[in-house]
């Protein structure tokens, strides 16, 4: 064979693989309803929730869904309630569960009632449904929802002499398992490797624990605050001992410390939220395990996160955009982001499906806080949330850190609480 | 090009063959009947969706469920999980997704969602360095498809911007526990006006999940028309098929024994018939550290004996080292390499390496090169590699490496 002749051979393959292509990129024109929608999604995350919009995007024509990352839930929350006062508002926005309350008793957002069909209500969990459900009125679609669990370093369990595929169950295991985890490997008198972390980020990581030993953290009428009953106060004994009678938990890092020592190897056990399985097992350096978050009494994890609610007020656009929140969280898709995040499967048939069983029983971590659901409950709703949370945050360090009695500092805090309540009440 | 065509027909035969037939084959792992048992789901129905290009019963040779058989719930999840490995081993779909209904008697309908990958690649390849005083250059610019026919015929075309230009048609595939690969290379030489062919058919048959034995046969028509024969043992993989995998590797070991035929009618060949043998092994060894950063070792070790044709005789590969002027019947390779993503765009990864190679006849030589690349993974180039490396002289290397 000469060269000419392969010269126009390659140039024959070149063409047919080309018209080919642009014969399968060509598309239709035609006017498109664009939807904005503001999310609090970062890293690998907000990626997975990208890659989403974008097939969303490719396989509507006439709806064009406009991603805009806004910060953190807090961040994103502020912006929000500065763009309801300006009228400036997104069509749809991601808003924490946490969150939720400050919309809905300023009557900022509408009920979505009449749009969700009995299907989707009876196959999207309960649980669910409740965290965005205020009343008998539903203001958001969840859309993803956590559970703590407890990651573990399986490579630290082997070095400690601990079968790794035999996690603690209790707290009071985590206290033994702790004490054999907690290591000074160069003998300075340092501890290198601490044997637990638990981030007590007020509201969020109390709640859960007292619930565990039969407490509450508000009354159910949102009147009183009752963390500072005898419940709360064994919680936080239980912890004060964890730092100052057993030595197997730092008493002054911060959340952000102890993410980093975390992936350093530097803690041994910690309750994280489900939502960062898949970072922690593509980034840590050693083997994760994950385990349901250990109990005291009873079994309790709290349930976060956020849904979507819709703000569009015209009508052709209101229903374009839940168009496509019910697209985003159709069953498919509630499998897809749960694989791609760690967040969990929203609805029964997703979690019933042969697609996420042969998933979980390859990928075994991911099945642990789908496991939890039966006892998870959302936080204690009230528009104080936030205030209350930094109260109960400085009272925690005020144990913690400066190893006040748990009584005092608990009573001083509820005191505080009763008077926001007190204070909504009467508004 | 020589007129002794026989050889050459024949491959060309059995190319088609398998690219036209892709079904061409014989069940493996058949599934049991159904049975009455209550506690076995019945697949009443398979069906395959999202493949556009992908010829529905090309997937369908992977996928080790049988429609009308029944199965445990754990088995039908093996079964499930071991398809989905199976075509994600062919590099043509971005995610493989088991969709269940179930009808009114429990039967399962089970539908096969598939998003397939962008098939076309193009970019640079080759190198460009300066060695010993002297500028070189084997530069090219080549076009990919993958997939062609729907049953991932992979069609490579590289035009080269030094004397050489070449084409390479490649099948790969497989049904069932059979993993076929069917390679068809020609060159053509400008400098000694010199047309050669490689025809490599080759045939694996999976022991399990991560251990395959077979064997590729080589046929030459180049300067020797050569026969060869390399069965092969494969353990492991270069691929990370799960996500909690820390470290991950691929040991293959291949002897081989080869003939030359004499040449006929002044077509070239040798001058008298004769033989060569060897044996090479690869290893490969992948160790993901911290964030995402993956350390690479991969490790060649080849000997040659006889009478090797000279097209295929041992040469270096150490980046900054020229390639193509040293040649030896023994060869150790190892190449260490860290591949870094950007955090803050992932496609983008930073390539540190250090490649070692000792090369030579009786007397050995060894060679040192280092360097830093970037590989970019994009929708058309899988990935686009730039690299700078140092050895005996200085490299630009555009040459992906498997």
């Amino acid at each position: 064979m000469k060269k000419p002749t392969i010269l126009l051979l390659i140039l024959f393959l070149i063409s047919f693989i080309l018209c080919s292509n642009l014969y399968a990129m060509k598309g239709k024109q035609g006017k498109k309803v664009e939807l904005t929608f503001w999310h609090s999604m970062s890293i690998y995350q907000g990626g997975a929730l990208e890659n989403l919009v974008d097939e969303y995007n490719r396989g509507h024509e006439d709806v064009h869904i406009n991603l805009i990352f806004q910060g953190l839930y807090n961040e994103t929350k502020t912006k929000l309630v500065n763009a309801i006062k300006t009228g400036d508002i997104p069509d749809l926005s991601q808003v924490s569960i946490e969150y939720l309350d400050i919309f809905v008793s300023d009557g900022k957002i509408e009920p979505l009632n009449d749009l969700i069909s009995t299907e989707d209500k009876n196959d999207i969990l309960n649980q669910f449904w409740n965290g965005v459900t205020r009343g008998r009125d539903i203001y958001a679609v969840p859309f993803n929802q956590s559970v703590q669990v407890l990651y573990y370093n399986k490579s630290a369990f082997k070095q400690a002499g601990i079968d790794p595929e035999k996690p603690p169950k209790t707290w009071d295991d985590v206290i033994d398992y702790g004490l054999k985890l907690t290591q000074d490997f160069n003998s300075d008198s340092k501890v290198d490797q601490w044997g637990v972390l638990i981030s007590l980020e007020g509201v969020f990581g109390f709640t859960p624990l007292i619930r565990q030993v039969g407490g509450e953290f508000l009354s159910e009428d949102r009147t009183r605050a009752l963390f500072n009953s005898e419940a709360g106060i064994k919680v936080m004994r239980l912890l004060q001992d964890m730092v100052y009678v057993h030595g197997i938990m730092p008493s002054n890092w911060t959340l952000f410390e102890g993410a980093n020592a975390f992936l350093g190897g530097k803690i041994a056990m910690g309750p994280i939220t489900c939502a960062g399985i898949k970072y922690a097992e593509e980034n840590l350096p050693w083997e994760l395990g994950i385990a349901p978050l250990p109990y005291i009494e009873n079994k309790s994890v709290l349930l976060g996160g956020a849904g979507i609610v819709v703000l569009a007020k015209q009508q052709y656009k209101r229903r374009a955009a839940f168009e496509f929140v019910q697209w985003l969280t159709n069953r498919e898709n509630c499998i897809r982001w749960h694989k791609e995040t760690g967040y969990l499967p929203l609805r029964r048939s997703a979690i019933e499906s042969i697609e996420l069983m042969s998933f979980h029983r390859e990928n075994p971590n991911y099945k642990v806080p789908v496991d939890q659901l039966p006892y998870s409950r959302p936080p204690d709703f009230t528009p104080y949330l936030p205030q209350i949370d930094d109260i109960v945050r400085f009272a925690i360090e005020d144990i913690m850190i400066n190893r006040k009695a748990p009584e005092k500092v608990l009573d001083t805090a509820a005191a505080k609480v009763n008077e926001l309540l007190t204070s909504e009440n009467v508004k | 090009m020589r007129k002794n065509h026989t050889v050459l027909i024949l491959c060309l035969v059995f190319t088609a063959l398998l690219i036209l037939f892709p079904g061409l084959g014989f069940g493996l792992d058949e599934a049991d009947p159904a049975n009455e048992n209550s506690d076995l789901i019945l697949l009443k129905k398979l069906q395959i969706e999202g493949n556009e290009v992908t010829n529905t019963g090309y997937i369908l040779s992977f996928i080790t469920l049988e429609e009308g058989s029944s199965y445990e719930i754990d088995t039908l999840m093996d079964e499930i999980n071991r398809s989905r490995e199976n075509l994600q081993r062919t590099d043509l779909f971005s995610e493989v997704f088991f969709n269940d209904e179930f009808d009114e008697e429990e039967n399962l309908l089970l539908t096969i969602e598939l998003r397939e990958r962008n098939y076309l690649f193009f970019g640079p390849g080759g190198h460009a360095g300066y060695e010993g005083n002297d500028f070189y250059f084997r530069n090219s610019l080549y076009v990919e498809y993958k997939n062609l026919f729907g049953n991932s015929t992979t069609i490579y075309c590289e035009l080269g911007f030094y004397e050489n230009q070449g084409l390479i048609l490649l099948l790969q595939g497989g049904l069932k526990r059979i993993r076929y690969d069917l390679e068809l290379e020609y060159e053509h030489r400008a400098a000694t006006d010199l047309d050669s062919i490689l025809f490599m058919p080759g045939l694996a048959y999976a022991v399990d999940k991560r251990l395959f034995i077979g064997a590729d046969i080589l046929v030459n028509n180049a300067n020797y028309n050569s026969f060869a024969l390399y069965p092969y043992l494969e353990l492991g993989s270069n691929k990370r098929f799960s996500r909690d995998l820390k470290s991950w590797y691929l040991l293959k070991v291949s002897p081989y024994y080869g003939y030359n035929f004499q040449g006929l009618d002044g077509s070239g060949g040798a001058e008298t018939p004769s033989s060569f043998y060897g044996i090479g092994a690869r290893f490969g060894y992948y160790h993901d550290i911290f964030l995402k950063i993956v350390y690479q070792l991969k490790v060649d070790a080849e000997y040659q004996g006889g009478e090797v044709p000279p097209n295929l005789v041992l040469e270096p590969d150490v980046r900054g080292t020229r390639f193509d002027v040293r040649t030896g019947n023994k060869k150790l390779s190892m190449t260490n390499e860290l591949h870094i993503p950007l955090p803050w765009e992932e496609s983008l990864v930073i390539v540190p390496f250090i490649d070692l190679d000792i090369i030579g006849y009786t007397d050995v030589e060894v060679l040192l090169g280092g360097g830093v690349g970037v590989h970019w993974f994009n929708r058309f180039q899988d990935p686009l590699v730039v690299e700078i490396a140092f050895g005996r002289g200085f490299m630009l290397n555009f040459q992906k490496r498997l």
